[in-house]
């Protein structure tokens, strides 16, 4: 008896030394992840788990309030497809794919003054949330400072979602939600004020989306 | 075929491998290179899917994005190995295949002496030249640790059934570290200490405890590495939902009830539902061999416990480390002819599965 107990001590100790040893090899072998990496993280859950952005856009002077919905949306076609409808206060409704670059006008006309393709980055959960989670991940070209926006210290994560473009996500300092995001190409710029909202029926009607959004649904 | 009496008492060490071992490892991988770069004249081919996940983690780290793919889902004795030859220069695209292709040296040499000790001669041998030119066998070729997995899977084993239960405990735990499928190290190692159990003193029969239970140990010791660095100690779990995989009891029924739509969606898929049928159909040879049950519980729960998240994606791949796969084939092919139709054949799949490379993950 007093044998088997020995063995089994001395069994256990060895499985001790085994995950003691484990974890110290992962400790000093591996890099634990950087602040920045990790607030980008934090903000992409927060943009992951709100399907609604409502966005107050600044291009020059001019200042201009959207919603921009994720979800799955018909195309003319009649084909589902995931992406981001972003509808912009009484005037045109865009539509975004997950996985394409290219924005289809879905309903009225796009002033010049509104840079389409930067709205939706900047705009849209469904298009900010993997641009923050790709960069978090890889760690290149992401950085946090220090920052102020919003009326508030806040830290500002700086990336590159593609090649002449910029993006600066100001997140809070505390719990990382995204609040302003500004993104820059060649000469254009837009910042957008973020309030992450829940979709409603009185939001999505206001902004011309509840109807786009219905029409899914019903299939 | 009967089961040889373990060889306690005698070190761990290997002779050189034989000619011909060297000469099928060299034809295997001259196959599978010459066909990569014959699609694409860089390691990309070889260094995609998981590759540029592994390597991330070697990079930067683990870090758990909630609801999307990451990393955690990628065990970590592989990027520490990335990151070590890293550091003595290698460039990082082809630090892991470099890794790999090596590394399969010495996991044939120590798969061809377990197999040795288990069966005969002539079984071990045809056994490893199977998993040598097996045709899912470019994955020993890609930034993938399966040829890492080899080493250690058949290491921990033939440490233990020459007494080094010490060793034995290193490279299962190292192996659970590697890649999940270690911790079915655990079966064969308590089979041969349940053997060995009359000639073990008190503190050798402790350490083969430990031996035992050090694939769980090392999971654990990721679990505690991920609570530390995430903040998660399942993060592993919760980033392989984000791939779909999630173990449930009613996971089989599933796999098989939208298989037909799968297939639609992926068609390469048959490729893992043909192996799969394939694999049963070798557990079944490889018991008829002989096989000691331990091997054949861990080489069917590779195999099997798979369909458990609902999907067969992969377990093509997750084949290459169930060794009783590569001894029921061995023992299917005694006559010479067969043996060179199935090398031929084997061969040729090589070459198909890995233009595959350019389409599907492995």
């Amino acid at each position: 008896m007093r044998r088997t107990l020995l063995s089994v001590a001395i069994g256990l100790a060895g499985a001790a030394g085994v995950t003691a040893t484990g974890w110290a090899l992962q400790a000093a072998a591996l890099p634990p992840p950087t602040p920045a990496a990790r607030m980008a993280a934090d903000a992409s859950v927060w943009l992951h788990e709100h399907r609604l952005v409502i966005d107050v856009f600044h291009t020059g002077h001019r200042r201009q309030t959207a919603a921009c919905l994720r979800g799955w949306f018909a195309t003319p076609h009649g084909v589902v497809v995931r992406g981001s409808l972003l509808g912009v206060g009484g005037g045109p409704v865009l539509r975004v794919a997950a996985d394409s670059r290219r924005v289809a006008v879905v309903r009225g006309r796009v002033r010049r003054r509104l840079p389409a393709r930067l709205a939706v980055t900047a705009g849209c959960s469904g298009e900010l949330a993997p641009l923050l989670a790709r960069a978090a991940q890889s760690g290149g070209h992401l950085r946090a400072v220090r920052a102020f926006a919003a009326g508030r210290a806040t830290v500002a994560l700086q990336l590159v979602p593609s090649e002449g473009e910029r993006l600066t996500l100001d997140v809070s300092p505390r719990t990382f939600q995204p609040l302003v995001a500004t993104i820059t190409r060649g000469e254009r710029k837009l910042v957008a004020r973020l309030y992450l909202a829940r979709a409603t029926g009185r939001v999505l009607r206001r902004f011309g989306l509840l109807r786009l959004a219905e029409a899914r649904s019903r299939r | 075929m009967s089961v040889r009496s373990p060889a306690a008492g005698r070190a761990l060490t290997l002779s050189p491998p034989p000619g011909w071992l060297l000469g099928w490892w060299g034809l295997g991988r001259a196959v599978t290179l010459a066909t990569a770069f014959a699609l694409k004249p860089t390691v990309w081919t070889l260094d995609r899917w998981d590759g540029r996940w592994y390597r991330m983690v070697a990079r930067g780290g683990y870090l758990l994005v909630p609801g999307r793919q990451s990393d955690p889902a990628f065990f970590p004795l592989y990027p520490i190995v990335l990151r070590l030859v890293h550091g003595a220069g290698v460039r990082w695209g082809l630090v892991g295949p470099l890794i790999s292709n090596l590394a399969l040296l010495p996991g044939l040499a120590l798969f061809y002496a377990l197999t040795r000790e288990l069966f005969s001669e002539p079984v071990a041998r045809r056994a490893t030249i199977y998993l040598a030119i097996f045709p899912l066998g470019y994955v020993f070729s890609m930034a993938y640790p399966e040829s890492i997995e080899l080493v250690l899977f058949a290491a921990a084993p033939l440490a233990a059934l020459r007494g080094r239960w010490w060793t034995a405990a290193a490279c299962a735990g190292a192996a659970a570290l590697a890649r999940p499928e270690g911790l079915f190290l655990a079966l064969p190692l308590a089979g041969i200490a349940w053997s060995q159990r009359r000639r073990l003193s008190t503190s050798q029969r402790g350490v083969a405890l430990a031996a035992v239970l050090a694939p769980a140990a090392a999971l654990v010791s990721y679990s505690l590495y991920l609570a530390s660095v995430v903040h998660d100690p399942l993060a592993w779990s919760e980033a392989e939902r984000a791939w779909g995989r999630r173990f449930q009891l009613a996971g089989v029924y599933r796999a098989f009830a939208h298989l037909p739509a799968a297939v639609g969606h992926t068609p390469w898929l048959v490729r893992d539902v043909v192996f799969f049928f394939c694999y049963l159909g070798l557990l079944a040879a490889a018991r008829r061999l002989g096989t000691p049950l331990p091997w054949l519980a861990a080489g069917a729960a590779i195999v099997v416990l798979p369909l458990f998240t609902g999907a067969f994606d992969s377990i093509a791949r997750f084949g290459l480390l169930a060794p009783p796969l590569f001894w029921g084939l061995a023992g299917l092919t005694a006559d010479a002819r067969v043996h060179r139709a199935v090398s031929a054949l084997s061969l040729g799949l090589l070459v198909v599965c890995t233009v595959s490379l350019a389409y599907v993950f492995p």
